[in-house]
């Protein structure tokens, strides 16, 4: 048992190390920088204020009632935010630890060495107890030692707890499906959705009525309220972790290897497929139809919620008059524009993970076979970044459709279906640069890969705190949403919008002429 | 004219030397064994040649001209890796199909005739398929190719014996039709059966290459004697090796270009049994491992 486990834990132990200074660093950044911004308790209740508007609320959450200091601020605006990326990291090693390994035959391989199902399970689990536990050591050893004013032990406990329990509950969730689930991607799948799924319904519900967020593990975590009542009471639905160790011991203890509860096969007659962007969208329907699915779900939620921008907004007459007065632009519409945002952020993921699609390919030794058949490589790299711009740009289309289906009762928008089209296709040169990028680090090698993820995860992280806090902008120029203009507040910016796109354009074509060079494999 | 033809390629991963100055050429219509133990860079000669990855230096030509004049060379070429690995939720049949449609062939009963013989269950998802499975895809996908170089990278690994005499008659059939077969492997028997010509490879570098006759002045010859006389004085001769008394017979290894010397010191003995065995390849292998711990 300690065998399988020391050597599961060497083999993934860079990747959880990596997460963990990642998200500690991303955690730990944010209060000094709160402290040199906003500095002054009247600047606070300001902040508070504008983050009470139903556009905020459903990015970040419910505002807490407590006295607005700099570590309630920290809380609020950043533990649901947060809590996505604690959620992604149980996610991803729980299924290398589970579904890929079993996939890879490599549980297969242990077991016949007398290593049992129990030793198996109680080190899977036992990693993701570590890694999490670490992690939350981490954030609270890091909250603590900075010791900013009015961050106190009980909440930079809770906070750390809070985020701790959420990360095993997603690691122990996707253990459950990596058992019902036929292989590895599909896991993953449907652990990644039911993460964003999760997000989204709780966006809705915060806006509404936050007592159907009591549903959603994310507003556990606002319920709390770190450093302002400490309400050590919502740590108590994470019990449903027991839950599923549980389910997930009594699913895998009773199957066989490389069995699963949910069979996703059926017979189809043999289809035909002969070139390669088709041989590619067949392997990765699944994955383009459910984040257009998804899409499609962000947008019916925040549509949701427009009804309510509206209420707010004829409830909120001064502050409506001095927004308007302040950009000349519909208060409505800065709000859309600032869900958009997130929207369009969430929107890029897709385009990435089509365009690396073909890491895969050279990774199992298929690019090889299939560039040895005469399938030019640049052919093969452009194919994955086109289709990846057009997953992330239906991907956008799809949005903004839900957007407008789910606000089409409410009066106060002046927007058109061809209004919020010109909305996604203002975005789209966004999803081109990313797609570009992508390729573009393709081309050059492998590894460098990572890389676009650690530059997605910037763009995010400024953006977001560009919207909650109004970081300076000049952290969003390295990004490309500094300069396409925020629709719908905003006109399209044609120049804006041409020159992105040539700018990621010109990434994947060098991208694809680098490709045809390098050594694969 | 070589269908293929190798010049002084070499490759470096960081400092470890993968392929040093490798030369060979391969005629139209004949089988090219390439042997070597695994990690002697036979699979790194294969990639560069299929263009998976750039030499350091040298050229590779086919039919005479450079591959980097001409972007389609790869026409020409099929290959099948040592370790082949297909899409998961496609069929055989969907992915045999893929390679005849990107290749634009179109012989549909000569498919399923190879499906036959091969004996592959064509419509079951590549996931649910053994290696040696997904090796007959790949395998018949090379061979209904019309493609003129045939590239195995140590194919037979995972093919039942059954499986594998199918494998060497299609490879005789593609030669007899006149294409060129460059059949890595580190199976000795396998080439020896096929191969008109070889190269042995090891460390990187191409340590022979020629005929499997014109070889064997690099082997020895396994002597079977008996005689009156003591053998045990043949012994200690400089040219004798792996001196084996049996019940019967007397085993005895003896350098090939050493033969007639022997053969005296033979005669004053009296034999009165005397056998050749033909010299194989594991004997040119073992003569070249023994110099490298001699080495070493």
């Amino acid at each position: 048992m300690t065998h399988f486990l020391t050597i599961v834990l060497r083999d993934v132990r860079f990747r959880i190390l990596m997460w963990i200074v990642g998200i500690s660093a991303l955690t730990l950044v944010v209060p000094p920088a709160f402290e040199g911004l906003y500095s002054d308790p009247a600047e606070r209740e300001l902040l508070k204020e504008t983050l009470s508007n139903p556009a905020m609320v459903a990015i970040v959450g419910p505002v807490p009632e407590s006295t607005y200091t700099i570590a309630v601020m920290f809380a609020h605006e950043m533990i649901v935010f947060m809590a996505v990326v604690h959620g992604l990291f149980g996610i991803m090693i729980a299924n290398a630890v589970s579904r890929k390994m079993e996939d890879n035959g490599l549980l297969e391989y242990v077991s016949s060495t007398g290593i049992t199902r129990g030793n198996i399970f109680r080190a899977q689990l036992l990693i993701g107890f570590i890694m999490n536990i670490t992690l939350g050591a981490v954030i609270f050893a890091g909250l603590s030692v900075m010791n900013i004013e009015s961050f106190g032990t009980g909440g930079n406990l809770l906070y750390a707890l809070g985020t701790t329990l959420f990360g095993i509950l997603f690691y122990t969730f996707t253990l459950v499906l990596a058992q019902l689930l036929p292989s590895s991607d599909w896991s993953f799948g449907a652990a990644l959705s039911i993460l964003l799924l999760l997000y989204a319904g709780r966006a809705v519900t915060d806006v509404i009525n936050t007592d159907y967020s009591a549903a959603f593990p994310y507003h556990w975590l606002s319920r709390m309220e770190p450093f302002g009542t400490n309400d050590y009471m919502w740590l108590l639905p994470f019990a449903v972790i027991l839950l599923f160790i549980w389910l997930a011991w009594a699913l895998f203890s009773k199957r066989d290897l490389d069995d699963a509860y949910i069979a996703l096969d059926f017979k189809r007659k043999t289809r035909r497929i002969g070139t390669y962007p088709r041989l590619q969208l067949t392997g990765m329907k699944v994955l383009i139809i459910s984040w257009l699915a998804g899409m499609l779900m962000i947008g019916l939620s925040y549509g949701a919620i427009f009804g309510d921008l509206d209420t707010f907004i004829g409830e909120n007459e001064l502050l409506a008059q001095a927004m308007e007065d302040a950009s000349g632009t519909d208060p409505i519409l800065q709000f859309i524009s600032t869900l958009m945002m997130i929207t369009v952020i969430v929107g890029v993921i897709p385009a990435l993970m089509v365009s690396a699609r073909i890491l895969r390919e050279e990774k199992s030794g298929r690019l090889e076979m299939l560039a040895s058949a005469d399938i030019s490589r640049i052919s093969m790299l452009i194919t994955h970044g086109v289709l990846g711009a057009v997953t992330g740009a239906l991907g956008l289309a799809f949005s903004v459709f839900g957007m407008y289906g789910a606000s089409i009762g409410v009066e106060g928008i002046g927007l058109t279906l061809g209004d919020y089209m010109l909305t996604a296709l203002n975005y789209t040169p966004a999803v081109i640069f990313f797609a570009g990028l992508s390729m573009l680090l393709i081309g050059i090698s492998r590894k460098l890969h990572t890389l676009i993820w650690i530059y997605f995860i910037y763009a995010f992280f400024v953006n977001y705190l560009g919207l909650v806090i109004g970081l300076d902008d000049e952290w969003r120029m390295a990004t490309p949403f500094h300069y396409l203009a925020e629709m719908p507040a905003e006109e399209i910016d044609w120049t804006a919008w041409t020159i992105i796109t040539l700018i990621g354009a010109a990434l994947g074509v060098t991208g694809a002429l680098l490709f045809r060079k390098r050594d694969i494999g | 004219m070589s269908v293929i033809e190798l010049k002084g390629m070499t490759k470096t991963f960081g400092k470890t030397v993968a392929a040093k100055d490798v030369s060979f050429s391969i005629e139209k219509g004949e089988i090219f064994g390439f042997i070597g133990p695994n990690g002697a860079g036979k699979s790194t000669t294969i990639r560069m040649i299929i263009g998976a990855l750039t030499p350091d230096s040298g050229e590779i030509l086919m039919d005479g001209q450079p591959v980097t004049e001409d972007p389609h060379y790869k026409d020409k070429l099929t290959y099948v890796p040592g370790d082949v690995n297909l899409w998961g939720n496609l069929t055989g049949d969907e992915v045999i199909n893929f390679f005849m449609k990107t290749r634009g062939y179109s012989d549909k009963e000569r498919k399923a005739e190879l499906i036959e013989k091969f004996r592959l269950d064509a419509k079951k998802k590549c996931k649910t398929y053994s290696k040696g499975n997904r090796q007959k895809v790949a395998l018949i996908s090379a061979f209904l190719s019309n493609a003129e170089l045939l590239i195995f990278d140590e194919p037979t690994t995972g093919l039942d014996p059954l499986m594998e005499r199918s494998f060497h008659e299609e490879v005789i059939r593609a030669r007899d039709e006149g294409k060129s077969i460059l059949l890595s492997s580190h199976i000795l028997s396998e080439v020896e059966k096929l191969a008109d010509r070889l190269a042995i490879i090891r460390e990187g570098e191409i340590i022979e290459t020629g005929r499997l006759k014109e070889l064997r002045h690099i082997t020895r010859i396994e002597y079977v004697v008996q005689a009156k006389g003591d053998l045990e004085l043949l012994k200690d001769l400089p040219y004798v090796h792996d001196f084996d008394e049996r019940e019967e017979n007397t085993h005895l290894r003896v350098d090939n270009d050493k033969a007639a010397e022997f053969l005296e010191a033979l005669h004053p003995i009296g034999p009165t049994h005397l056998e050749t065995l033909p010299p194989r390849l594991e004997d040119i292998f073992m003569r070249y491992y023994e110099g490298r711990s001699d080495e070493s």
